[in-house]
């Protein structure tokens, strides 16, 4: 196989010399020059989606490629360039004519400066000139046997040419067609001709480019090669002979294996590659490239071994990989090996990883995460590494957002106390707004994505959902395909779960469903968007109050615990106190809350809008199992604290658990206008289920206002009930859409008895008829 | 002569006989060759008799053969029954090319001496002298017969005595094979220093040594009633190797005589024929059977002798065998070598369509192909026999030889060293490479090729051409000239060869010698019938009427001429000139002339310089103007010319000056 001409590449050599043979009209001279250039020229990068195309006909028939040649016309009347090219296309008939031509194409460039001869032919640094140079010296290397697969390959490809060319010139194709009858009974013919079937002819090079850019693309959308498209390039590879593309194979193989979750193909393939491209370049480097490569080697297996759980093998590995990368003073390694270090360490936020503590025992300063954090962001400016710094900048928004202040009261309360003050929500968004400019002046597109899920992650937290919601619509409008799959995945899990949310459970599934075919056999990806999917049904069963589905959908999601995904398991969990909850099991319930509190205060990086959450959850259990006194003071102190950070969901919910605590105490007038300061902010959060509670315990306040404030039988009383009454429409309204049976129950009751309190007697039957219906409903779907 | 069907019968049980016979003594390329020629009879006989005969020699061929045709001898099948199991076990190491070991089966105490080379040189040598005192009476009187004495000093374990000759054969050619195994290894890179004659094969001495015993044992070269054939063609390579070619005869001609179907002999002999001569007088000692009439056609195809009688004899052997391949490739050669290009060219198309696989014999083709030139032609053959297979030296000097008509001579050489390295006495390669040789300018190299082909085939006038090309470049013209009288007498058909005698006469300033060859050339080369005496340059007036028009060479015309001029003899020189000016133009009348002429040449318009020079010293003016004039209207030496038109304008001026004046 050769290494760069291929029968494409031929058929513009044979383009090429017609044009300088002036064998086209002046009109369409300039067509034919783009169509040559634009497959001439060096691919743009193998960056995103242009390098894709780039590769789209490589392998494709004559018909398909040459096709635009037929817009541009030739010096003959009524003959388009297409025809012109066809006939000298199949005016080679053999071998030697391909000889020929290459001889014919030696005379067409320029021997020297001499600005004479320069007249007539091209000159030598010529685009043009470079490609045709290129092709005969690629073409006198080649083995005699490759110059016959090529002509062979070159037959097969303008084969589909055939009819065209034979309509327009049929006494050539019967004189043809005799030629090839005639030499068809060739045993070694027949032979060479089942072996074309097979495999379309594709050089060396181009194999190269594109395994390079299928790694590259691997490499940064964490994506999987298409089943068809690996097969095509498994075969094209069995072509080769070259032991540098067998190299990358492997690294492809690696990536194939690592995403499809076969860990230990996975190592296998990465040990392959680098023993591989040790043979390959090892020859001319020696035991110096060696090295080189080692840290690199290093820095892959420990990601690798960090994918699959194996912290104690990925530590090491890390840790020799930095070893290696500051012998080397390979800055470049160094740095990103630290900034991993750094993640690991974030990203599993329990006690195994204390090994990951060790960036700053590395560098040899104090320790503190902040301290490596501006170290890298130092080191990061200073070697113009902006992708690092885009990074790194996230990383450290994601400490801001999670900074527990009272996980380290000692050594650094000075700071806590000094973010407390600034809140650490509005200073990650800071930090998030700088990665994103640094990412649009450096053009970071594959961070982009990332830096745009953060932002949503930032303004959920202040509870902008709206604005949340744009932020994942960057990632899947704007960026789409260019995003790296995971974040794509992430962030469109993150919308349908707020779809679900807000109400449209189904549409939220049907959203990942369709998603489901893109994650495309990326193992992790696909466990997460089933898990999703699990989690939002057992969120619409739980609203059903179908209970048995839930525990079987509940029993399904466990598995996804040893995931080890934070976001994935706080939804689990408060999922499950759910369930307890409906199930009238608080007693569990209480303790799993108690367990997830005490799990949280025992790690740094972990989220302290988890740890509220779950306190606020633990106040309304309280409130629940009728001891709502018990529950006071930690949804006060929740509020405070949430308030204090900026966590605005967390404090919504802080604020409805303390308002029917405030309910219980008979503090309704407190109540109510705490929720009505509150609900503006809390609609906006289109977080249904709150909503609707809150609504519903405002009607709760107004119904509690009429009975200790009001007189009786005064038109006060009446218009507060109106009001709880009005409360409570929206409260089931609220709960109609979520689906939520029990919710539309007790709100229907509490209408029926308002009514009936205000004498509507109609209202009431007609509520009494919803709640009939509602039930029987409920009875046939259990059936 | 077509054979009855009783003759037919025999003649294909004889050949089935001897492929089994060469197969078990691992002769492949005789059982090859023996083989096609079974399978290459008429097709249209075959049929009918198929059914009816098939058993019959089923029966014929199982069993007999090995008891009719190897057990004449009594003694001989006893032998081999005997050692059954270990012949096959030699076959297999054979087969597997395990030589030495093979040897080793049937010539056990002949191991520490094959194993390793030097130690086989050391003791031959060395103790000559005292190995001669030891020489039995009888030795014959080979030349090299005390080359490997040494060996045979523990008589008794040298040749062991119960030994049938199949084994014995078997046993000796596997040490022979080694020995050519070795030499092929020890050789290294082609045309390297330990390449060629340096390195030889070290196992050949020994091999005579024991056949020597062994046939003075039973009676030596008269004696040839104990003897199958095999031992003596054996014999017969070993002494050709040796370089004594006339005890190598008489034992390949024995060899013949007693196994006649074994080819391989036959083309060993025909090796050894230099002459049509001396082929005459080989034919005396030749069996009378069908064999002998393919050594006469292969004989004469070497020889270049396309007589009507080759071709009889070839019409007639293809009476039997209508479908031989290497019938075909003999006429064919047969054809290129007569220069009737055209016949060749359709043989071999023939051939190739009807055995695509068959690479034998296709070098020549492509020889002939790259004569025409025929490019694309030549592209498919090359990638025919690519497809064949890459690694046969004849793919590789098609492939070189295409290569070298499309200028590539790197890559020529490059195949051709594969095909050497394939074989190294393949001698079409060594010819060719030196051809690539001459064209980079690499005379050493081209003469060393050139000398090893000649060694390989001393035949090949095309090899004894390049040597002498290779001197001439090195300017050494009494070599060049030696080496082409050697390619004109080998060839004489060729007038190219006597053209570059007459150069190198001329160059060696023996010009008479010169223009006899240069005309010898003339009349090999015309292409008109010449059976007048027309060499002899008598009146070349009226017999040179029709050799106008290109009928003969200007070239040589002019060199001729100039070889005249440089005598003296004007008059010669000028009538030259005119020869070759007249091939300018047709034959016949203007318009009418079948024959077109050459058109102006570089060659007839310094043949036209020379004679308006000529005519102005003679003060021929009208003649110098017209000449002159004419040189002006071809663009050629115009400057010259417009001096002497200038000239002869001026004289013919003053002339009339005069004559007014007067």
């Amino acid at each position: 196989m050769a290494r760069y001409l291929t029968p494409i590449r031929l058929g513009i050599l044979i383009l090429t010399e017609q044009y300088l043979c002036g064998q086209f009209a002046s009109s369409g001279q300039l067509g034919v020059l783009s169509f040559i250039a634009s497959h001439i020229t060096a691919r743009a990068g193998p960056t995103g989606k242009d390098g894709q195309d780039a590769f789209v006909g490589l392998d494709a028939h004559a018909v398909e490629i040459l096709g635009p040649l037929s817009k541009c016309a030739s010096d003959v009347p009524g003959r388009t360039a297409y025809d012109a090219l066809l006939q000298r296309l199949w005016k080679l008939d053999g071998l030697d004519a391909v000889y020929e031509l290459f001889e014919r194409l030696g005379q067409v460039i320029a021997p020297g400066s001499d600005p004479e001869e320069m007249q007539k032919v091209v000159s030598r640094a010529s685009p043009l000139s470079q490609f045709v140079r290129r092709c005969s010296v690629e073409f006198t290397r080649l083995q005699f046997a490759d110059t016959q697969a090529l002509w062979a390959a070159f037959v097969a490809w303008r084969a589909s040419t055939h009819a065209v060319w034979a309509q327009r010139n049929p006494d050539a194709a019967a004189h043809y067609s005799e030629v090839a009858s005639s030499s068809r009974d060739r045993p070694t013919n027949a032979r060479r001709s089942m072996t074309e079937e097979e495999g379309r002819y594709v050089s060396a090079e181009d194999t190269n480019d594109l395994i390079t850019s299928s790694v590259h693309h691997l490499q940064k959308m964490g994506t999987r090669v298409p089943d068809a498209m690996r097969r095509k390039l498994q075969s094209w590879i069995h072509e080769q002979r070259d032991a540098g593309v067998q190299s990358l194979q492997h690294f492809l193989a690696f990536f194939e294996h690592w995403r499809s979750g076969q860990y230990t193909m996975a190592l296998e393939s990465l040990h392959r590659y680098f023993d591989y491209s040790l043979i390959g370049k090892g020859t001319s480097g020696g035991t110096d490239n060696m090295r080189i490569y080692y840290q690199y080697a290093l820095l892959h297996l420990s990601v690798l071994h960090a994918d699959f759980d194996c912290w104690e093998e990925s530590v090491d590995a890390m840790d020799e990989c930095i070893a290696t990368a500051r012998e080397n003073q390979d800055s470049a390694c160094l740095n990103f090996a630290l900034s991993w270090l750094l993640y690991l360490r974030q990203a599993k936020p329990d006690n195994r990883v204390s090994a990951f503590g060790s960036v700053s025992g590395l560098l040899g300063g104090v320790a503190g995460e902040q301290d490596e954090i501006s170290f890298l962001k130092a080191k990061a400016r200073e070697t113009k590494h902006w992708s690092l710094l885009s990074s790194t900048l996230l990383e450290e928004a994601k400490l801001d957002m999670y900074t527990v202040p009272n996980m380290h009261p000692e050594p650094r309360s000075e700071a806590v106390t000094d973010r407390f003050q600034t809140g650490s929500t509005t200073k990650s968004v800071e930090l998030i707004m700088q990665s994103a400019f640094v990412n649009v002046q450096h053009n970071l597109r594959t961070l982009m994505p990332a830096t745009s899920l953060f932002e949503g992650a930032a303004f959920d937290r202040l509870a902008q959902s709206q604005l949340a919601a744009r932020a994942h619509d960057t990632i899947q409008i704007v960026y789409g395909d260019q995003a790296p799959l995971s974040d794509r995945t992430r962030s469109l899990c993150r919308t349908a779960y707020g779809i679900a949310q807000s109400g449209r459970c189904s549409a939220g599934l049907d959203m990942l469903r369709a998603y489901l075919p893109c994650v495309n056999g990326v193992l992790k990806l696909e466990q997460r968007v089933t898990g999703f999917m699990n989690l939002l049904q057992l969120m619409g069963s739980l609203r059903n109050e179908r209970l048995d589905a839930a525990a079987y959908y509940h029993s399904q999601l466990l598995p996804l615990r040893s995931l080890g995904d934070p976001e994935l398991d706080f939804e689990l969990d408060l999922l499950e106190i759910d369930l307890y909850v409906r199930r009238r099991d608080l007693d569990t319930a209480m303790k799993a809350v108690n367990t997830h509190i005490r799990q949280n205060e025992g790690h740094s990086p972990a989220d302290i809008a988890n740890r509220l959450h779950f306190l606020v959850l633990k106040s309304t259990i309280f409130a629940l199992s009728g001891q709502a006194t018990k529950g006071f003071s930690i949804a006060l102190r929740a509020a405070s604290t949430a308030a204090r950070l900026r966590l605005l969901p967390t404090l919504l919910e802080a604020i409805t658990a303390l308002a029917i605590i405030l309910n219980d105490l008979s503090e309704f007038d407190a109540a109510r206008r705490l929720l009505d300061a509150a609900l503006p902010m809390m609609i906006e959060t289109r977080h249904c289920r709150l909503t609707a509670r809150s609504f519903v315990t405002i009607g709760e306040a107004h119904v509690g206002l009429a009975g200790t404030t009001c007189a009786p039988d005064s038109s006060e009383r009446i218009q507060q009930i109106r009001a709880a009454e009005i409360h409570v429409e929206r409260g089931r309204e609220l709960y109609a859409r979520l689906d939520d049976t029990s919710g539309v129950l007790d709100c229907l009751v509490m209408k029926a008895q308002l009514a009936r309190w205000r004498g509507d007697e109609q209202l009431a039957a007609r509520a009494d008829a919803q709640f009939a219906q509602k039930l029987r409903d409920r009875h046939e779907a259990a059936e | 002569m077509a054979l009855s069907s009783e003759q037919q019968l025999e003649l294909q049980t004889q050949l089935q006989q001897v492929v089994v016979a060469c197969n078990e003594r691992c002769l492949y390329f005789a059982a090859k060759w023996s083989a096609e020629l079974l399978n290459s009879f008429a097709t249209s006989e075959d049929g009918p008799t198929d059914d009816g005969e098939d058993t019959d020699i089923d029966d014929d061929t199982d069993a007999p053969p090995h008891g009719q045709y190897l057990n004449d001898d009594p003694k001989e099948a006893r032998l081999e029954a005997r050692e059954l199991p270990r012949f096959f076990l030699a076959k297999s190491l054979f087969d597997c090319r395990e030589f030495d070991r093979c040897a080793a089966v049937f010539l056990p105490t002949q191991v520490p001496h094959s194993t390793s080379s030097p130690q086989i040189t050391s003791p031959t040598r060395v103790p000559l002298s005292s190995s001669q005192l030891k020489l039995h009476a009888q030795v014959s009187s080979k030349g090299k017969s005390v080359f490997g004495r040494q060996p045979a000093k523990p008589k008794t374990s040298a040749l062991p005595k119960n030994l049938s000759q199949k084994a014995l054969f078997l046993a000796l050619y596997a040490r022979y094979m080694s020995g050519e195994k070795r030499k092929n290894e020890d050789s290294e890179t082609i045309l390297g220093p330990a390449d060629g004659p340096v390195t030889a094969n070290k196992e050949i001495p020994g091999i005579l040594a024991l056949l020597e015993e062994y046939f003075n044992a039973r009676g030596g070269l008269q004696d040839i009633t104990n003897s199958q054939g095999w031992l003596d063609y054996l014999y017969g390579i070993a002494l050709l190797r040796t370089k004594s070619d006339a005890s190598a005869k008489q034992w390949l001609l024995r060899s013949v005589n007693l196994q006649p179907y074994n080819w391989s002999a036959w083309l060993e002999l025909a090796s050894l024929v230099g002459s049509p001569e001396e082929m005459q007088q080989f034919s005396e000692h030749l069996p009378r059977n069908i064999m002998s009439l393919f050594f006469h056609i292969h004989c004469s195809q070497e020889l270049f002798q396309q007589t009507p009688e080759v071709f009889n004899a070839l019409a007639q052997m293809e009476s039997i065998f209508p479908r031989s391949a290497f019938l075909q490739q003999q006429k064919a050669m047969l054809h290129y070598h007569g220069r009737d290009h055209e016949s060749a060219l359709q043989i071999f198309d023939t051939l190739l369509k009807e055995q695509p696989h068959r690479l034998d014999g296709m070098e020549i083709f492509s020889n002939l192909l790259y004569v025409l030139p025929n490019r694309p032609k030549l592209a498919t053959l090359a990638s025919i026999a690519s497809d064949v297979d890459k690694f046969r030296p004849e793919t590789n000097c098609i492939l070189g030889n295409y290569y070298s008509l499309i200028s590539e001579h790197e890559k020529a050489v490059l195949h051709f060293r594969r095909a050497l390295t394939l074989d190294r006495n393949f001698q079409a390669a060594w010819t060719l490479m030196g051809h690539e040789y001459i064209e980079l300018k690499n005379t050493q190299a081209a003469i060393e090729s050139y000398r090893r082909a000649v060694d390989t085939n001393r035949k090949d006038y095309r090899a004894w051409y390049g040597l002498g090309q290779g001197y001439e470049m090195l300017e050494c013209h009494s070599y060049s000239l030696f080496y082409y009288q050697r390619a004109a007498a080998l060839y004489p058909g060729d007038p190219k060869m006597w053209a570059a005698v007459g150069n190198a006469y001329a160059k060696c300033n023996k010009t008479a010698n010169a223009i006899q060859a240069f005309k010898r050339a003339l009349v090999v080369g015309s292409h008109i019938d010449t059976s007048s005496s027309f060499g002899s340059s008598g009146g070349n007036n009226d017999p040179l009427a029709h050799a106008v028009g290109g009928a003969l060479d200007p070239q040589i015309l002019y060199e001729i001429a100039c070889l005249y001029e440089k005598d003296g003899a004007w008059d010669e020189a000028a009538a030259y000139m005119e020869l070759t000016l007249a091939q300018e133009e047709g034959a016949g009348e203007e318009g009418v002339g079948e024959e077109e002429g050459l058109g102006v040449t570089q060659v007839t318009c310094r043949a036209r310089l020379w004679l308006a020079r000529f005519c102005y010293a003679r003060g021929e003016w009208a003649r110098t103007m017209e000449l002159a004039n004419e040189l002006c209207q071809d663009g050629w030496e115009v400057e010259e010319a417009k001096g002497l038109v200038r000239d002869v304008r001026g004289r013919l001026a003053l002339a009339e000056e005069e004559e007014v004046e007067g």
